[in-house]
């Protein structure tokens, strides 16, 4: 059974009081094995970030199906859908998104807190999540007393804390240089040798040279899929 | 998710922004702590009463004159009617007439009561030096008296007025006791007075058998109403007309005396009320102006798995934990407030437990209340959105 499954996905979303309405993706259908390590590229307005926020059961598509795990996403309530977020994704964005007012561990042990895991456990696991990701020696630093690299570590180890089967990063090195860029990339890449799938959106080529398996969007269609019927870029 | 880590969710949101939590808070602590003064005020007002009108004598009922005196049907043969019911203990007769005391060159307007020899006994009266009227006395109609403490510093200053002939209008007395101070009742000073037998006023003074008064001391707190009816059946008896007398029992004056204080303390309330209200909208307002501020970490709290539930929990925790807070410190200063209007304005205070309870459970409902809206509006926000904020 594949991971994530979509069935004829649309997306319309409606602006200008409902007058204008915009096909953000149209017919989309893929399969993701597990553990694969996919990048889907595209520019802006292609559809990437629309697909992702699907992909992650943030948002929900217009018609068509999304079947992760075996699970029928449309059919399910948000509690539901919150509970899938918090134990089988990991979300890595762009601009980080860590709390600014806590520290790294604070930060990194949050999905626990959602999961009802006690305070003692969730710490430890969420230092282990940080060593995971080279920043055991940081786990008291706030935000803002970190570099931009490190930041997004804090965020993989936050993604990975609560042991996800799907990472989904959402332009992970769009607000870094190379050299950080390279590093979170390897990062990642050592993710998925654990056995965790990874997708990365991006509209670097350099990024998605990282995975073996590309993806290519242009106005909400995929037009090019690398390995479209191969799957399993482990294999 | 955990009950504590609600809490802590909570503390460390509010504690993002210490000063602005603390004026958050202003509006119910002054509500709050409003309360606690305002009911304490009244609480001590009411007891302050209460012991004054104890104070009088316990277990009185009055009995007075329904006409006047011309007309009285309340004399000297009703006394001994009165005193013979099974639930009154003794009965005293009181005849007041205004006058002028005077000894050497000092003189004072005063009452002189014409009284018996158990007034000390039924109305509480302490002495202060000398005896009181004895039953001799009444029997003989003689010349003695008893000052009010006032009446007497008034008179004789530092003199001793024992065995002293003091002047009431053309009449001489001799002093044979002081009464101790029985302070200020609120109502009419009891100190400056005289007592004299009521049996001497009646024939020297009034010329007539009339009683003005006749205060009647029940067997017991439990007897109060069956003495009541008592004392009133009798009357009727020997009066045959229920418009010739007027009774009056001290509970009666207890009541109206606690409706009042009553009353204030519900118009001070409504005031309280009013100030939490507006703490109430203050916590609601920020709470509203905070979901705002905070649409990013709301956004990032429901993709990492936060339930719409748990949303609502911690913003209407932050508010709960704010106006809580600020309840407690209202109750605090609601303590320091009525301990500094005492020692300031000297009117007696006491903190009601239940107004403390009260105070307390206003401001958790006031905070669940005000809170409920921002935290519904942050619980339904889209993630999607929440994470594109800037």
């Amino acid at each position: 059974m594949s991971l994530i499954e979509l069935k004829d996905v649309h997306k319309e979303y409606s602006t200008g009081r409902g007058s204008i309405r915009i096909n953000a993706l149209s017919s989309v259908s893929l399969t993701v094995e597990e553990g694969e390590f996919v990048s889907i590229m595209g520019h802006s307005g292609s559809g990437k970030s629309t697909l992702m926020n699907i992909l992650g059961c943030l948002d929900r598509p217009t018609s068509g199906e999304y079947i992760l795990d075996g699970y029928v996403v449309s059919k399910l309530s948000s509690d539901q859908l919150a509970d899938i977020r918090n134990r089988t994704i990991g979300f890595v964005f762009q601009s980080f998104n860590l709390l600014q007012r806590l520290d790294a561990v604070s930060n990194v042990e949050m999905p626990l807190i959602y999961a009802g895991v006690s305070p003692r456990e969730r710490r430890e696991t969420a230092i282990k999540a940080l060593e995971m990701v080279g920043l055991g020696d940081r786990t008291r630093h706030r935000p803002s007393e970190l570099s931009g690299g490190q930041q997004q570590r804090v965020a993989i180890a936050r993604a990975l804390v609560s042991r996800p089967r799907l990472v989904l990063a959402d332009e992970p090195t769009g607000n870094l240089d190379s050299a950080a860029s390279r590093e979170i990339m390897e990062v990642l890449r050592g993710l998925n040798s654990d056995g965790i799938t990874v997708i990365v959106v991006t509209h670097e080529p350099e990024v998605a040279a990282y995975t073996p398996r590309v993806l290519k969007f242009r106005d909400g269609v995929c037009i090019e899929d690398s390995s479209a019927g191969l799957g399993g870029a482990l294999a | 998710m955990r009950p504590s880590d609600n809490v802590r969710l909570a503390m460390g949101g509010l504690m993002g922004s210490p000063f602005r939590s603390f004026l958050t808070t202003l509006g119910v602590i002054i509500g709050v702590s409003a309360v606690i003064i305002t009911v304490s005020i009244g609480t001590g007002a009411k007891r302050q009463t209460e012991s004054q009108i104890q104070r009088l004598g316990s277990n009185l009922i009055t009995v007075s004159s329904g006409y006047r005196s011309a007309y009285s049907k309340i004399t000297n043969r009703i006394l001994p009617a009165i005193e013979q019911c099974g639930s009154v203990r003794q009965a005293t007769p009181q005849i007041n007439r205004s006058g002028t005391a005077s000894y050497g060159s000092n003189a004072l307007s005063t009452t002189a009561i014409g009284t018996s020899a158990n007034y000390l006994e039924v109305r509480n009266l302490k002495m202060a030096r000398g005896v009181f009227l004895s039953d001799a006395d009444i029997d003989a109609s003689t010349w003695n008296c008893v000052l009010g403490a006032d009446l007497a510093t008034e008179l004789f200053e530092e003199e001793d007025p024992l065995g002293k002939r003091v002047r009431f209008d053309r009449v001489r007395f001799t002093v044979v006791g002081v009464a101790a101070s029985q302070g200020d009742t609120g109502f009419s000073s009891v100190d400056n007075v005289m007592f004299i037998p009521y049996t001497t006023m009646q024939k020297r003074l009034t010329g007539n058998k009339n009683i003005s008064t006749i205060s009647v001391q029940a067997a017991s707190d439990k007897e109060m109403d069956t003495a009541y009816d008592q004392v009133y059946a009798t009357l009727l008896l020997e009066t045959g007309d229920e418009r010739a007398f007027r009774l009056s029992n001290q509970a009666d004056v207890l009541d109206f005396a606690a409706s009042m204080t009553d009353t204030m303390t519900l118009l001070l309330s409504g005031i309280a009320a009013v100030s939490l209200l507006v703490g109430g909208i203050g916590i609601m307002n920020i709470m509203l102006v905070s979901v705002t501020e905070r649409i990013r970490e709301i956004g990032i709290r429901k993709a990492i798995g936060a339930k719409e539930r748990q949303i609502l929990a911690q913003f209407i925790m932050e508010a709960a934990t704010l106006s809580v807070s600020g309840g407690l410190l209202g109750i605090a200063f609601g303590f320091l407030g009525s301990r500094i209007i005492t020692r300031v304005f000297s009117w007696p205070t006491a903190v009601d437990t239940r107004s403390v309870v009260l105070g307390f459970s206003l401001s958790l409902a006031v905070g669940v209340f005000f809170g409920a809206y921002p935290a519904y509006k942050a619980a339904g926000l889209d993630p999607i959105e929440g994470l594109r904020h800037e």
